[in-house]
């Protein structure tokens, strides 16, 4: 039986005497194990978070959408770690009692490995924020050219590009949003940062419109398309910020 | 030019196949050269779309066209080696325009900035179209000899009560989960089937243990052939469907993905930050399409999931850029939607809970 296989067959409606189904549940719970075990946590919330997943898959989580997507036994694993990732975060959180912002104070930002989630051979978060930032790399160096030459307008593609630009040093704290306002419109305030906003949302939606494109075209295998579609998530969680926003509005109130 | 066999064709394209076509069509014919020197204007070389958006297509000739089927909307057309219609929305109202996927939004519509009612469509590239303003909405496809248009309607919901309706009462009394009982409680109550159904589908998609120890009694139980049976019947139930209600809960459900879709794609706009009253819209439409997931659930366990599988890509592809509009860090603090997002971290809206 391989993962997909077992997957698919997951049901909370299996009586003892079925066999195959005890399988299954069996492969895939050995399989989150396993997955857990490479998640770098302290070990009682990697047990707890592979029971839950577990039991989240086995009671509707392999019949959602994402879920039913998946057609190898690569995209289940990377599912069940994205799953996994989320739930043993969640965790940490909840017995830590961090506000969020306490995990983005690292070389790199910690969502990036997000990217990465369903990356094979990957065992550590080391390892996983590398593969991360070679995808990201990637992303910049082919994905984001190759979308800006589909602009006819000369100018219009190098608006995308500098677009792109301001929103990845967002993303990477390399700048800050009042900067980028000023950059952009030189002026400051709310309504000069909302228009701000809308163009970095045309543009991070031309990039997945682009993608969707190349993937439909047979150009980006279905993992490349859900990792690249990862890189403009990151780009869009780490770049676009309520809290800088509201803090735009009160400043103009002031 | 690429075009589309029928218009229920075109409506697959756009990802919209829930939408209904209306009885009145009509046949528009690409402006002639007559036409085009009568309008003082002469042929226009086959630019590009983006150059002629340059000039706010002024030098472009347009003849206006009239049919019922446009319903209140104006259109004009221009000549076949362009292959570009203008259409004007009445009155103040908005024109949103629905394209098929891949195509960049930008070199195939333009609407002028200082007219948001107008939109030019390059009908050469996108060979089909939604168009919409208030209530009236077209179905614009390109033909070998011009533009076809049909009138769409909006979908309603619309489901037959089924042969065989869900005990949702019933197992929504044996459900322990004290959240989720209290989330189906409202729906049990509908003379409406479509919540029941949705209902039936968060009972078996949403329950959750509320920590590692009990969900460890969880598997054992399944392990053992004692799962909850308020998580168990709804699936059950969906299985031993008739094939006419299956293919009534289906066909229900497509008509509500092409309805979400273009709600979705109505607010996305209109969500920011500084927008009053986004999140609850947001909220609405996540919500709508976690009703649709539930149904996809039991549909799945009916194995008729297919089409509705199909209709979601639509929705989903409008969803994920609604999801890169919703302002980060804003938290809707949703437990259902914390609660889709942990079955299905791919989940598009469960990411703003």
């Amino acid at each position: 039986m391989t993962l997909l296989e077992a997957f698919r067959r997951l049901s909370p409606d299996c009586p003892p005497e079925d066999f195959a189904g005890q399988d299954a549940l069996a492969f895939v719970q050995d399989e989150v194990n396993m997955l857990a075990r490479r998640l770098t946590f302290e070990e009682s919330i990697r047990e707890d978070a592979a029971t839950e997943v577990t039991v989240h898959m086995l009671f509707g989580g392999s019949r959602t959408t994402g879920a039913l997507e998946c057609d190898s036994d690569k995209r289940v694993r990377g599912f069940l770690r994205r799953a996994l990732s989320n739930k043993a975060i969640e965790l940490w959180r909840a017995r830590r009692a961090l506000a969020e912002d306490t995990i983005d104070d690292a070389d790199h930002p910690i969502e990036l490995v997000d990217i990465a989630l369903s990356a094979e051979d990957v065992l550590t978060e080391p390892d996983l924020m590398r593969e991360a930032l070679a995808i990201e790399q990637r992303f910049m160096d082919v994905l984001v050219p190759a979308c800006a030459e589909t602009f006819t307008q000369v100018r219009a593609r190098q608006d995308f590009l500098t677009v792109v630009t301001q929103i990845r040093a967002l993303a990477f704290k390399a700048t800050t949003i009042d900067e980028v306002v000023l950059e952009s419109t030189g002026r400051t305030g709310a309504t000069a940062e909302a228009a701000v906003h809308q163009r970095h949302h045309r543009a991070r939606v031309r990039l997945v419109e682009f993608i969707a494109n190349e993937s439909g075209a047979g150009r980006l295998s279905a993992e490349q398309a859900e990792q690249f579609r990862g890189c403009v998530s990151f780009l869009h969680r780490r770049a676009s910020s309520a809290k800088e926003a509201a803090r735009a509005a009160q400043r103009d109130q002031r | 030019m690429t075009q589309t066999q029928t218009p229920h064709d075109a409506l697959a394209l756009l990802g919209l196949p829930g939408l209904a076509l209306s009885d009145e069509a009509a046949r528009l014919q690409w402006a002639t050269s007559t036409q085009s020197q009568a309008l003082g204007k002469g042929d226009v070389a086959a630019l590009a779309f983006s150059a002629l958006a340059a000039t706010g297509f002024v030098d472009v000739p347009f003849t206006a066209v009239s049919h019922g089927a446009l319903g209140r909307l104006d259109a004009a057309i221009s000549a076949p080696a362009l292959g570009i219609v203008r259409i004007s929305a009445p009155g103040d109202l908005d024109l949103r325009v629905h394209l098929p996927a891949g195509l960049p939004h930008d070199e195939v519509r333009f609407v002028p900035d200082e007219d948001g009612g107008t939109a030019y469509l390059d009908l050469a590239r996108a060979t089909a179209v939604v168009v919409r303003a208030g209530l009236d909405a077209v179905l614009l496809r390109t033909t070998a000899d011009g533009v076809s248009v049909h009138g769409v309607t909006p979908p309603e919901a619309c489901l037959s009560p089924l042969q065989v309706m869900p005990s949702v009462a019933t197992w929504a009394g044996a459900c322990r989960d004290g959240w989720l009982a209290e989330q189906v409680a409202p729906l049990v109550s509908s003379d409406d089937p479509w919540p029941q159904v949705v209902a039936a589908g968060m009972l078996a998609r949403l329950a959750m243990p509320a920590d590692a120890s009990e969900a460890r009694a969880w598997l054992a139980a399944a392990r053992a052939g004692t799962a909850d049976a308020s998580m168990i019947e709804p699936r059950r139930w969906a299985a031993s469907l008739p094939a006419d209600d299956r293919a009534a809960l289906s066909r229900q459900a497509v008509v509500e993905c092409a309805a979400l879709c273009l709600d979705i794609e109505d607010v996305e706009d209109a969500v920011h930050a500084s927008s009053p009253g986004w999140d609850d819209e947001v909220r609405t439409l996540a919500h709508r399409r976690d009703d649709l997931e539930a149904v996809l659930l039991l549909l799945d366990a009916a194995g008729d999931a297919a089409d509705l599988r199909q209709a979601l890509v639509a929705v989903d592809r409008a969803g994920f850029l609604l999801g890169l509009a919703v302002p980060t860090g804003a938290g809707l603090q949703d437990e259902r939607l914390r609660r889709a997002g942990v079955k299905d971290p791919d989940a598009w809206w469960a990411l703003a809970a």
